[in-house]
């Protein structure tokens, strides 16, 4: 489904390699978590993934679907199926949340070729799928994000997810900010989207998160490329012993 | 060819501090030959029997006017002598109507000063077309001035008086830029607690250039509320010139520009706090692309002894492209020493963040960048009380944006 060989990543602004050979192989139904000290470039995987400007890469290819997505704009990549739940969702003063998000689920529609939904059909799928994720109506009336909380942030984040229905979710640390409940509800939301055909990439430092959300394949990354993959253990294995162990073994 | 100094007219020149972004000059020739075309339309004149009397219109949900160069339409249907509301054209009442004489030029002339601004005085003195509005009592339905297709291709000069009377209300929404070339001036008297909400939406005539004066007096407890909605014309100047001259008065004035290429369009606010505790609010936001030219000049002006005045004044601009630009001069000028006053002006370009934020949701390039736009210039709407209106600004907004874009 998504395969990533050997990515190199500059950061255009400060001419700085971030990304330094990342190979990764995720297929439908799998629950990928890449973990990895600060500074390792597991945000940029996530930006380089779905289409950020910014960056340049020299090397390296990212394919979706047997199609290379690399050249692609990010709204073509979105309607492939590429979704990525931001680690700081932006704030849209003056957009509203709900025209936001039927705007995108119509852009999606028309790229795929299917037919667009009305604005009364489109207003009952939102308001189901924000009840089941606990998303108070509220948020919907609201603008994009603006002045919504740190666990409201998110949860947007994964409404959006629920909404419109990818096939690849990539969550930037998404348990950053949130607190104990906050992070169970999120997790549950994510948990719900689980599907055979759906490919789920969790961005994570903590194991924590990976309490609630179990995943099939752990990463390290580490300086720019992945150094070691395993089962769920490899998370409780950082968590009790930090990366430092990781780091030494590849000294 | 300029016209300078003609009539008696001290008509400004390039390089006044005035006109320090606009170029005066190329509202010389509208005036000069919107007096001829008015006078030579004059010479012809229909019977103006639409507009003989003065009619009543309460009653209905909208009250709507059809202004053109030598008569008021309306519904006649509709008409009925009231207590509440008092509506003419302009040349029937002149010199026959003391309320009249007590705003036209009246107005104007306290404002003068230290600034002359000959272009309105120049369309106050020769302007025979016009509307005159009195709202004697609370007035729920709006009042519509549409000015007609029948100024089409040709330069006018129109001078509308409105009076509010001592706790009346009124809102006016003036639709429309039909013209090739227009000098325009509004002379407003808000008596004490009167309210006057004014909406102006100027779409729809690429080929407009238009010279907009509001000269309004706002008394004791007195509300004044205007914002207008510039389309993409050739060329606008929007002047608001206030005065709150007694205590507890409120101005806020407001606008919203979207425009893209060759056009250039300048508002220009002037506000005077004579009493105390007055609030005044100047709230202007554009949207620019393809080398369009916003311009805002606001200035804030407290009397000594005017104290607890409050104060506040933002303009900003969203630059779609690199040749377009926002000049500002935003100014305060304070003689006193206990008011809140602040101005703040912004000029940027689309957030790269945001972008990505909604494209990465699927929505192409081009229409984030109107969501944003529009975004950007809805905030402005929170201006305007009434509801209807604010939706069909919106849809409005929504069109101009993607043409825009």
């Amino acid at each position: 489904m998504l395969k990533i060989e050997n990515l190199h990543a500059i950061l255009e602004e400060e001419d700085k390699p971030i990304l330094k050979g990342v190979n990764l192989k995720v297929k439908p139904g799998e629950v990928h978590a890449i973990m990895g000290p600060n500074g390792s470039g597991k945000s940029t995987l996530s930006y380089i993934i779905s289409g950020r400007d910014g960056y340049e890469v020299p090397e390296g290819s990212i394919t979706y679907n047997d199609e290379d997505i690399l050249e692609l704009e990010p709204e073509e990549r979105a309607a492939m199926g590429v979704f990525l739940a931001f680690q700081y969702p932006v704030e849209i003063p003056g957009v509203g949340n709900m025209t936001f998000l039927r705007t995108a689920f119509n852009a999606l529609k028309k790229a795929r070729g299917e037919e667009e939904i009305s604005a009364s059909d489109f207003l009952k799928l939102v308001r189901t799928k924000a009840k089941e994720l606990n998303i108070s109506p509220d948020l919907l009336k609201r603008p994009v994000n603006y002045g919504f909380s740190g666990g409201e942030k998110k949860r947007n984040e994964i409404l959006q997810m629920a909404v419109l229905e990818p096939s690849l979710c990539v969550l930037d640390e998404t348990d950053s900010g949130l607190d104990i409940d906050a992070m169970k509800q999120v997790s549950e939301g994510v948990n719900a989207l689980r599907d055979p055909d759906r490919a789920i990439i969790v961005i994570t430092h903590y194991q924590r998160l990976l309490n609630h959300i179990q995943p099939d394949i752990v990463h390290v990354m580490v300086d720019g490329s992945i150094v070691q993959s395993g089962g769920a253990e490899l998370a409780l294995d950082i968590e009790n012993n930090g990366y430092l162990n990781i780091l030494s073994n590849l000294n | 060819m300029l016209t300078v100094n003609k009539g008696g007219y001290n008509f400004p020149k390039r390089g006044d501090e005035y006109w320090k972004f606009t170029k005066p000059d190329q509202f010389v020739e509208i005036s000069e030959q919107a007096c001829q075309t008015q006078l030579h339309d004059n010479i012809k004149a229909k019977s103006p029997a639409k507009a003989t009397a003065l009619y009543n219109l309460d009653g209905m949900d909208k009250i709507k006017f059809v202004l053109q160069p030598n008569e008021l339409l309306f519904d006649q249907s509709d008409r009925r002598i009231s207590s509440t509301l008092e509506a003419g054209f302009k040349n029937l009442y002149q010199g026959k109507s003391s309320w009249i004489d007590a705003i036209a030029g009246v107005i104007e002339s306290r404002i003068q000063k230290p600034i002359p601004r000959p272009f309105a005085k120049y369309c106050i003195d020769h302007s025979q077309t016009g509307l005159c509005l009195w709202a004697k009592g609370k007035i729920a339905d709006p009042i519509i001035l549409s000015y007609g297709e029948g100024f089409a291709g040709s330069e006018h000069l129109v001078h509308n008086i409105i009076r509010v009377s001592s706790g009346a209300k009124l809102t006016l929404v003036e639709i429309g830029n039909p013209w090739s070339g227009v000098n325009m001036v509004n002379e407003v008297h808000v008596e004490p607690k009167g309210e006057f909400n004014h909406i102006r939406i100027a779409v729809g005539n690429t080929e407009a250039q238009s010279l907009i004066h509001q000269y309004a007096r706002v008394d004791e407890a007195a509300s004044l509320k205007s914002f207008s909605l510039f389309g993409n014309s050739t060329l606008t100047r929007n002047e608001h010139i206030i005065e709150l001259p007694e205590d507890d008065a409120n101005a806020h004035v407001s606008g919203v520009f979207v425009g893209s290429g060759n056009v250039s369009q300048d508002d220009t606010v002037f506000i005077r706090h004579e009493g105390l505790n007055g609030t005044s609010r100047q709230v202007f936001r554009k949207v620019l692309n393809n080398g369009a030219t916003g311009v805002f000049q606001g200035k804030i002006h407290v009397n000594p002894g005017s104290q607890k005045t409050d104060g506040y004044q933002k303009s900003q601009a969203l630059l779609l492209d690199e040749k377009s630009q926002f000049l500002v001069k935003p100014e305060l000028e304070i003689y006193a020493d206990d008011v809140s006053c602040s101005h703040g002006s912004t000029c940027g370009s689309i957030d790269t963040n945001s972008l990505y934020y909604l494209r990465s949701r699927g929505i192409s390039k081009d229409e984030a960048i109107s969501m944003l736009s529009l975004g950007f210039l809805k905030e402005v709407l929170d201006e305007i009380e009434s509801e209807e209106i604010v939706e069909t600004l919106e849809e409005l907004l929504t069109d101009m944006v993607n043409n825009a874009i």
